[in-house]
């Protein structure tokens, strides 16, 4: 199993650690719900180091992301990011990113673990010429810092004026003459940073981190919450709501793509967008106390209509709450506000279809 | 730290027996419910039901697992701990008080020799860390 540069650190803080895409990670530290709470009204520190990093530049790297993006990545300058995918010729997603433009042809991609080789030996075989495409993941850590008090957290820490700085934007920093990238980016539905680091300097980095975050009470996170962090915003995760079999436009991930590029599975997806989907992304939440898990049938009336892709106990709401895809004609018929009714353990219970997301900051009761 | 009291029996699933007459109490041990970690909900069986020796009678949710609670003995269903459904985390709280999850009415006696002592089912969980 890898291990992050952190692992001995994880292990003498008391984490739990389990295996995750290969990685030997924290699932939590405390509780789950103590850390998802600390995020939601404080701050939290994660190690996601075992995400991947690579990076691309030379002259053509606009042209080449826009081939391999459904985003328009000419829209972001120097200093921005933009969530995107990869798809295939079929419009199925490969992965799920964020890249990060640290200067003119200059670009970070930040991907998935589970799908580090994948996508590299994808983005190989489809690069063009005067571009360079680099696997940097062994040697760069990435930490997140997570929740309202992150932002003081930061500032403190560079000792810089950030209120420019707003959300998917990101600025290189330089730590004993290594420079690296800090970004208001996350996963969690909340304010927040993440930070991309070469691993030389990581470590003091996360200490130094840790050490400005005492006077505000920071709390180390877990996969565990961030799980249940990122499923209360709807963010979706690659291999539960994201495969190669589904669409960006399935999954609710329409307004990502700009049609006035072209690039790879575009004709597959604008066919989609024209015609509708078969299937579709829904948020539900159960309507007693049971708990929605992946995997879970939907029923409609009686009959078979779709799958649990992710289901959590959300401790921000109180109730269980989850992702799904059902099945429909035409998507655009599908109202929001239907009951539909959950099997677990051969017993129905109704749920509700809801908006998405289910917990956002900005509209918090 | 852990604490499995003198005078329960226990199983390797991790339930505890209480006796008291005719009448066994069933919950989970401290152990388990620190290693199963936020508890959100419990799915009890029906007064009135039976279950043989390793039924599942029941179900227990931490926010990232489903696990079944499994039968350490043969008996009917006497009385189920209702308040654990609006609050589920007084299993981690008070496993062996509040957090009991069932009463059963004992059938068979005999069947309580294949349980644990204390001092064997702490010996049993040392092999599991």
């Amino acid at each position: 199993m890898k291990k992050t540069l952190l692992n001995e650190f994880h292990k003498n803080n008391g984490a739990k650690l389990i295996e995750f895409a290969g990685w030997e990670m924290p699932i939590q530290y405390t509780s789950i719900i103590e850390e998802h709470n600390s995020v939601r009204n404080n701050v939290g520190l994660f190690d996601v180091s075992h995400m991947g990093t690579f990076l691309v530049n030379g002259k053509n790297s606009l042209e080449f992301l826009q081939k391999v993006t459904t985003s328009n990545i000419g829209k972001i300058k120097k200093g921005k990011a933009i969530y995107t995918q990869f798809c295939n010729y079929e419009g199925g997603i490969i992965d799920d990113l964020i890249i990060y433009q640290v200067d003119n042809n200059d670009y970070y991609l930040v991907v998935n673990a589970s799908n580090v080789e994948k996508d590299f030996n994808w983005l190989k075989n489809n690069l063009i010429d005067n571009v360079s495409l680099l696997n940097i993941s062994d040697n760069t850590s990435i930490f997140a810092l997570q929740g309202p008090n992150s932002f003081k957290i930061i500032e403190e820490y560079t000792n810089l004026d950030l209120s420019n700085i707003k959300k998917f934007n990101l600025f290189v920093h330089n730590y004993n003459n290594v420079d690296y990238i800090i970004s208001r980016t996350g996963y969690t539905g909340e304010d927040g940073f993440e930070i991309i680091v070469n691993n030389s300097i990581a470590i003091d980095v996360w200490n130094k981190i840790i050490a400005i975050g005492k006077k505000f009470d920071l709390k180390l996170i877990g996969l565990g919450a961030r799980d249940t962090l990122r499923l209360e915003a709807a963010l979706p995760l690659y291999s539960n709501e994201l495969d190669e079999k589904t669409s960006p436009i399935e999954a609710g991930l329409s307004w990502c793509i700009d049609f006035s590029k072209n690039f790879i599975g575009k004709d597959v997806l604008l066919k989609q967008k024209e015609n509708g989907t078969n299937k579709k992304l829904i948020g539900i939440k159960a309507l007693s106390k049971v708990i929605l898990r992946n995997t879970y049938e939907l029923f409609q009336e009686g009959n078979y209509i779709g799958r649990i892709t992710s289901g959590i106990y959300s401790p921000t709401l109180n109730y269980s709450i989850a992702l799904a895809y059902i099945n429909v004609n035409n998507s655009k018929k599908c109202e929001n506000t239907y009951k539909l009714s959950v099997k677990i353990r051969n017993n129905f219970y109704d749920v509700e279809v809801v908006n998405l997301p289910f917990y956002s900051r900005n509209r918090r009761v | 730290m852990e604490n499995f009291p003198e005078e329960f029996l226990y199983s390797e699933s991790h339930e505890y027996v209480s006796v008291d007459g005719n009448v066994a109490t069933i919950g989970i041990t401290d152990y388990a419910a620190e290693q199963l970690g936020d508890i959100v909900y419990v799915e009890l069986p029906k007064v009135g039901s039976l279950y043989t020796v390793g039924d599942s009678f029941g179900v227990i949710e931490s926010v990232k697992s489903v696990s079944d609670l499994y039968s350490p003995i043969t008996g009917k269903i006497l009385e189920v701990n209702e308040a654990l459904q609006d609050h589920p985390e007084m299993i981690t709280e008070s496993p062996y008080e509040r957090g009991w999850i069932v009463k059963i009415e004992i059938d068979d006696k005999s069947e309580l020799e294949n349980l644990m002592k204390a001092e064997d089912y702490a010996s049993f969980v040392s092999t599991l860390k």
